[in-house]
């Protein structure tokens, strides 16, 4: 009874993504095999999920990928107004363990006479068989002799425990033979269930999405925060913000102590930190580091605020409190380009940070009206003259509800090339919210079609899209 | 790019498909959604274009005016379907089914398209049995002659002999020949139905199951003679000159027309009996008469009739045998006298007429002698004035046949083996009621056209073999996940049909169930509907006999039920009974075979019925046994039906697959296994993807627990019980019995004659012949201690009503009740003198 696991997921890997688990055991020609998987929450005896797979043929090996069902504990958590959180919902901790199921037979080494009736037994007693009065059991020769004998095979009930190696059976006494050997298996397809024959503690899946490329490459050790680590982004480098764009990017906690930081220097060598979530049982953390999130900042070098006007980009790292750096700098350029108009949308990119796109150039605010009206009846008796009567506004058509649905067509100033491609994130993310007045709404993109424009195929690159509100307005009728 | 070919074997051509031709091909060999449905694994309608190579194949026989050459559109045409040279069908029969033609230009036909189907060989074989019946079926080969010898020889018979005779109910411990009727076994008539299509079949597990232990016991009326043996074994004889005869006289019929086996002596006109018979079986005589009744005055004066009475001139036939006699009469005529009425002077004819009648003998040996005489059979009338009044009879012609009775076989008759098949029960339906038994799979073999495999569902799926189509599934398709209780009913009744045999109508009455039935309730909420599986068959409850055997509960001599399938338990030990061949001639046995649905008398190891009865009939088994047709063929089924799942997936077939497929492969698919319902038109003209359903293995399945019941039948004198039993012992009494009267003759025992004169009798006893009216016993009915008639207060009785004799030459109606049992006879206050039936059927009186 032994199962080994010949393959698995990184400790640390995107939910979106395959979860491969590959087992195999030594027991996989039992009949009617099955490997078990439980998943439970990490630490916990809370099952989350439990699944049976066949053996695969040729190699027996279990083919496990339980990304669709892990998906089902991940989304995302909101962190408006908020300089940093744990980001609770945007990974999964979980310990998975490894179990099997097969029908067993207990063997019997003879049939023996029981009080008038058929009974089983195993001599020597080596192992004890599983059942209790009122079993019903399948009876199965290992050679069936082609005589009376052959009685012996079939379903029958337990009508009698003599003791753990003697059974007698609702089958009548066949009469002496010589001994036959079999199994014995319960009649109802039962199997027994071998749980937690081996397991992985603690694996994390989070938030994330990988193109094939990029999982191809994957590898969770990039994301640890121990001197060169890099943050859960898909941010391209040479990203560029508006002074109001927040950004909230993702980082693996790996199990960060209490006391870390976030800092930040500009081209012009301020240096500010400020402190970020951090915990060890947490996963995942989100951190604002733009817009408002630099707002109040503990200035290292230099005087709040920390984009002056000769700005032309800043850098964010991880630290601990004696800023020896944790992770690799993540740059971002100063976007001092003049609005026509001014939109950001925040989107949910493919690693789980919340990044913005600003929308400076004019925009069309439209509205959809939809009215639901019916043709109801006017007019009564006049009691003065009477005969039928009406007043002129009198509503004969009235309407009963309308529906408005309110859709922003907004566009982007000229992107660089790295920006074009990662603009694709905000087409297709699940969580986009615009900010309108520095409030942020809940939107969707309606866009369901795009094209990534390159440089060098385009010299100016602009993005147009359009998204609708979540929320609908209510009309008064 | 595509190319599929149809090769027609056997006239060495093909047929092309067009490359925009669908060529749609099913393969199926069982719908969960319809367990009970059974198919070929493949089949459908191909448009086959008319292209010149084709007509040309085909004879043009686009052209109504064709004449075919080579193409025999009634002859079954094996055929392959390669495509791409892949062999992916084979031993199919193609069938041209139509021709369809459309003109838009100047010439006729000029578009063609040929429909054929193609189907496989289970398909082909249900087509070519289509409405056959198993009475089209040939068992002329197992004819022998009816003797208790051969009936109890056939008892060690097995399927190679092809019949057995069964042992039937009886309240006694003696059978009368006509009550032993052969049954077929099974697997003989699976022999011969495939052989009749041109098949034969392999069922590697017949023995295993018990399948060629199966017997078919008749099941029909009383077997008649054939016309024919009628006709051939006839004696005719003949008188045409008139003759006059006296009373007491023997009529003489002296020429022989027809005499097989010269039992006729014209010389002597009588009979010398070839036939040793008992009741039912009968000897018939019939005569046709041409004749005149004179009676003659011989005196000088008109006779002037003083005293009412009637002259009835009648046959009267007897058979003499050695030591005992049977007499019959046959009336004639009937011609009254009142008083007042005349009778002229000389001969008077009081009557004429052609007529043809009937008499017959019974218990007879071979060689008894059997003659005819002339007599009077009523009171005549009294003419005071004249000294006589002489009755003749002057027959003109008479013609006799003399055969035995057509009603019933009788010792040494031919038993005619077509006769003991079930009547309008056509064989598809009978084999499709086997498959739904056994859960039975059926396809054909993989290399010879001719054979069909059989095997049982779980089997059929065991046997399967592991493919890995993982890669197969075309994942941007919507692959459906049904669950298969939603597709089905909410209850599933596999059971046999309701028979109307009295044991079986009580079962029905008592349980509200048919005997042997099984109920499956699925766990689905949401379902509703009842489904019902019936056989044809009909259940066959087994009941105990006065002699320690266990047997089935049926009336032997006639059964009238719908087919029964019993199995054949063997020999085994019981008490003494007898099989009379006539008289008490016959065979003396202590064994019986014993045939029923269980496999033996006690402690069953194999139930034939879907599921455990509430209450048997007997409770001689002991204890009952799970291993039922339920249990053993049906219970994965139905837990595959209540929390299985049925996959429909679009997969990348290639012909190759399909070349390869067993409709019983386990397919390896999204971390499961799967077994095939259905691939739904693979286009062998194209590389697109097939849907395919596919059905939850049974390893993933938890089976339900097997139903079981407590053994509390009741006794043998439950009102559960013996009611039901009582009727059919009655019904025996009445097929083993002669009853000519037209009135109310109560039995209350068997292998009694009962005249025709016989108005109002009740018959107590074994082979009597009642000829009056009143009670007939073979023992005293009523018991007193100084042998008496006790003085009984008739207005005390009621029910049954018959004729008593009080002894004084006049018959008086009386009613008297006859108690179901003693206990019966003590509540109704009639301690001593109240008449009860015995469990036995036999009548006794309270003391």
């Amino acid at each position: 009874m032994a199962i080994t696991i010949e393959g698995q997921p990184q400790v640390l890997t995107p939910g979106y993504n395959p979860m491969m688990y590959y087992l195999s055991s030594t027991n996989v020609n039992e009949l009617g095999f099955r490997y078990i998987v439980e998943v439970y929450i990490a630490g916990t005896g809370t099952k989350l999920f439990e699944k049976r797979y066949a053996p695969r043929p040729v190699d027996g090996f279990a083919e496990i990928n339980i990304s669709r069902d892990i998906q089902s504990y991940l989304s995302a958590n909101e962190p408006f107004g908020l300089e940093s959180l744990n980001a609770t919902n945007h990974y999964l901790k979980f310990d998975i363990k490894f179990g099997e199921e097969y029908r067993v037979a207990w063997d019997f080494t003879d049939f023996i006479f029981n009080n008038g009736q058929t009974g089983f037994w195993q001599v020597p007693n080596i192992t004890p068989h599983p059942f209790v009065l009122g079993d019903q059991i399948s009876v199965v020769l290992d050679s069936p002799p082609g005589d009376f004998r052959d009685a012996l095979e079939g379903q029958f009930s337990v009508i009698e425990v003599v003791d753990a190696y003697n059974i007698t059976t609702s089958l009548a006494w066949i009469g002496s033979g010589l001994a036959l050997t079999g199994k014995i298996y319960y009649s109802d397809n039962r199997k027994s269930r071998f749980t937690n024959l081996a397991n992985i503690s603690t694996q994390t899946a989070f938030n994330g999405a990988l193109d094939m490329r990029q999982f191809k490459d994957y590898d969770y050790t990039f994301y640890s925060l121990d001197g060169d680590g890099q943050f859960l982004t898909t941010q391209p480098r040479d990203f560029r913000v508006t002074l109001t764009q927040d950004i909230w990017t993702a980082y693996f906690h790996n199990y960060l102590p209490f006391g870390r930081r976030m800092y930040f220097e500009t081209s012009t060598g301020n240096i500010g930190y400020k402190s970020i979530s951090s915990s060890n049982t947490v996963g995942v953390g989100l951190a604002n580091v733009g817009g408002s999130g630099l707002d109040y900042l503990t200035m290292v070098v230099g005087t709040l605020p920390l984009i002056d006007d000769d700005v032309e980009w800043y850098e964010y790292y991880l630290c601990d409190t004696a800023a020896t750096e944790l992770s690799i700098r993540k740059r971002v350029y100063i976007n001092r380009t003049c609005s026509i108009e001014y939109y950001e949308i925040l989107f949910l990119d493919r690693l789980g940070s919340f990044s913005s796109f600003p929308f400076q150039l004019r925009s069309i605010d439209k509205g959809n009206v939809q009215r639901m009206s019916y043709n109801k009846k006017f007019g009564d008796v006049n009691t003065t003259t009477n005969t039928f009567d009406f007043n002129t506004w009198d509503s004969g058509r009235t309407t009963y509800h309308i529906d408005l649905s309110k859709d922003l067509t907004l566009n982007t100033n000229w992107l660089t090339d790295s920006e074009s491609v990662y603009f694709e994130e905000l087409i297709t993310s699940g969580f986009t919210y615009v900010k309108i007045e520095d409030r942020y709404y809940a939107c969707q993109v309606q866009e369901t079609s795009f094209e990534v424009q390159r440089q060098k195929n385009k010299n100016l690159i602009r993005k147009t899209i359009n998204v609708r509100l979540s929320v609908d307005t209510p009309i008064n009728v | 790019m595509t190319l599929t070919r149809i090769i027609l074997l056997g006239i060495d051509n093909y047929l092309e498909v067009s490359e925009d031709v669908v060529v749609p091909i099913n393969f199926s060999i069982a719908d969960i959604r319809d367990v009970q449905a059974k198919s070929g694994s493949y089949s459908k309608s191909i448009k086959v274009i008319g292209t010149k190579h084709n007509n040309e194949v085909l004879n043009s026989l686009f052209d109504v005016n064709a004449v075919t050459l080579t193409y025999n559109l009634n002859q079954k045409q094996p055929c392959q379907i390669l495509q791409n040279d892949e062999l992916i069908l084979d031993n199919a029969i193609l069938q041209l089914v139509n021709v369809e033609k459309i003109s838009n230009g100047m010439n006729d036909d000029e578009q063609i398209v040929y429909t054929v189907t193609v189907k496989d060989t289970v398909g082909d074989l249900f087509t070519d049995i289509g409405n056959a019946m198993l009475t089209d079926l040939d068992f002329s080969d197992l004819n022998h002659s009816y003797t208790s010898a051969n009936v109890v020889a056939s008892w060690a018979h097995d399927v190679t002999d092809g019949y057995k005779y069964i042992l039937p109910m009886s309240s006694d411990n003696v059978y009368q020949l006509p009550e032993m009727k052969p049954a077929i076994y099974l697997q003989t008539y699976f022999d011969r139905i495939f052989a009749n299509a041109g098949y034969q079949y392999q069922f590697d597990e017949a023995v295993t199951i018990g399948f060629d232990k199966l017997l078919m016991p008749y099941n029909g009326d009383k077997v008649k003679l054939s016309e024919g043996y009628i006709e051939e074994v006839k004696i005719i004889a003949e008188n045409t000159i008139s003759t006059e005869y006296f009373l007491g006289d023997q009529l003489i019929i002296d020429t022989e027309i027809q005499d097989p086996n010269s039992a006729y002596n014209p010389a002597t006109s009588t009979y010398t009996s070839e036939y040793a018979l008992n009741v039912p079986n009968t000897i018939q005589f019939k005569f046709i008469l041409d004749y005149d009744v004179i009676l003659v005055n011989s005196s000088a004066i008109v006779g002037i009739c003083s005293s009412n009475g009637t002259y009835a001139p009648s046959i009267f036939t007897e058979a003499i045998g050695v030591g005992s006699t049977t007499t019959s009469t046959s009336a004639i005529d009937s011609i009254t006298y009142e008083i007042g009425d005349l009778l002229p002077i000389g001969s008077n004819v009081i009557s004429s007429s052609v007529k043809t009648i009937y008499s017959l003998t019974t218990n007879v040996d071979i060689g008894d002698t059997v003659t005819f005489d002339f007599i009077n059979t009523d009171i005549p009338p009294i003419f005071n004035n004249i000294p006589s009044a002489t009755l003749k009879l002057r027959i003109n012609s008479v013609r006799l046949e003399i055969f035995p009775t057509a009603d019933t076989l009788g010792y040494l008759f031919p038993v005619v083996m077509n006769q003991h098949v079930p009547v309008q029960i056509k064989q598809s339906d009978f084999i499709k009621s086997v498959f739904t038994m056994f859960n039975i799979f059926c396809q054909p073999d993989d290399t010879d056209t001719t054979k069909i495999v059989l095997k049982t569902r779980d089997s059929f799926y065991d046997s399967g073999i592991v493919k890995d189509w993982s890669r197969k599934l075309v994942k941007d398709k919507p692959h459906v996940i049904a669950f298969l209780p939603e597709v089905t009913s909410k209850t599933l009744t596999l059971t046999y049909g309701q028979d109307k045999d009295p044991i079986n109508t009580g079962y029905l009455q008592n349980v509200s169930e048919t005997y042997g039935q099984v109920k499956y309730i699925f766990d689905n909420e949401y379902i509703k509907n009842d489904d019902k599986k019936t056989l044809i068959f009909g259940a066959s409850p087994f009941v105990d006999t006065p002699f320690g055997a266990v047997v089935m509960g049926i009336n032997g001599a006639e059964p009238k039920t719908l087919p029964r399938i019993v199995y054949d338990g063997g020999m085994h030990s019981c008490g003494t009974f007898y099989i009379y061949d006539y008289g008490t001639t016959g065979e003396t046995c202590n064994s019986y075979p014993y045939t029923t649905h269980f496999d033996r008398p006690t402690n069953p190891d194999l139930d034939f019925n879907f599921g455990i009865c509430d209450y048997y009939f007997s409770q001689s088994y002991q204890n009952t046994t799970l291993n039922n047709l339920s249990t053993l063929y049906w219970r994965r089924t139905m837990s595959q039906i209540n929390s299985g799942k049925l996959y429909i997936v679009y997969l990348d077939l290639t012909p190759h697959d399909i070349a390869n497929l067993k409709l019983n492969d386990k397919i390896y698919l999204d971390r499961a296994y799967w077994n095939i319902n259905k691939v739904i038109d693979y286009d062998a003209n194209s590389n697109d993807t097939t849907k395919v359903e596919l059905l939850s293995i049974d390893d993933e399945l938890i089976l339900p627990r097997i139903v079981s019941r407590p053994n509390n039948n009741p006794n043998n004198a439950s009102s559960l019980v013996k009611p039901f039993i009582g009727e059919v012992l009655s019904n025996i009494n009445g097929s083993l019995t002669i009853n000519a009267s037209n009135g109310n003759v109560v039995l209350n025992g068997k292998g009694n004659l009962i005249d025709q004169q016989v108005r109002n009798a009740v018959v107590i006893g074994d082979n009597q012949q009642v000829t009056k009216n009143g009670i007939n016993s073979t023992t005293s009915i009523i018991a007193t201690t100084d042998g008496d008639v006790p003085a009984i207060d008739v207005s005390n009785f009621q029910d049954t009503k018959v004729a008593l004799d009080v002894s004084n030459g006049q018959t008086k109606m009386a009613t008297i009740q006859i108690a179901t049992d003693e206990a019966q006879a003590i509540t109704l206050g009639f301690e001593t003198g109240t008449l009860y039936a015995t469990p036995t059927g036999e009548i006794r009186i309270k003391l």
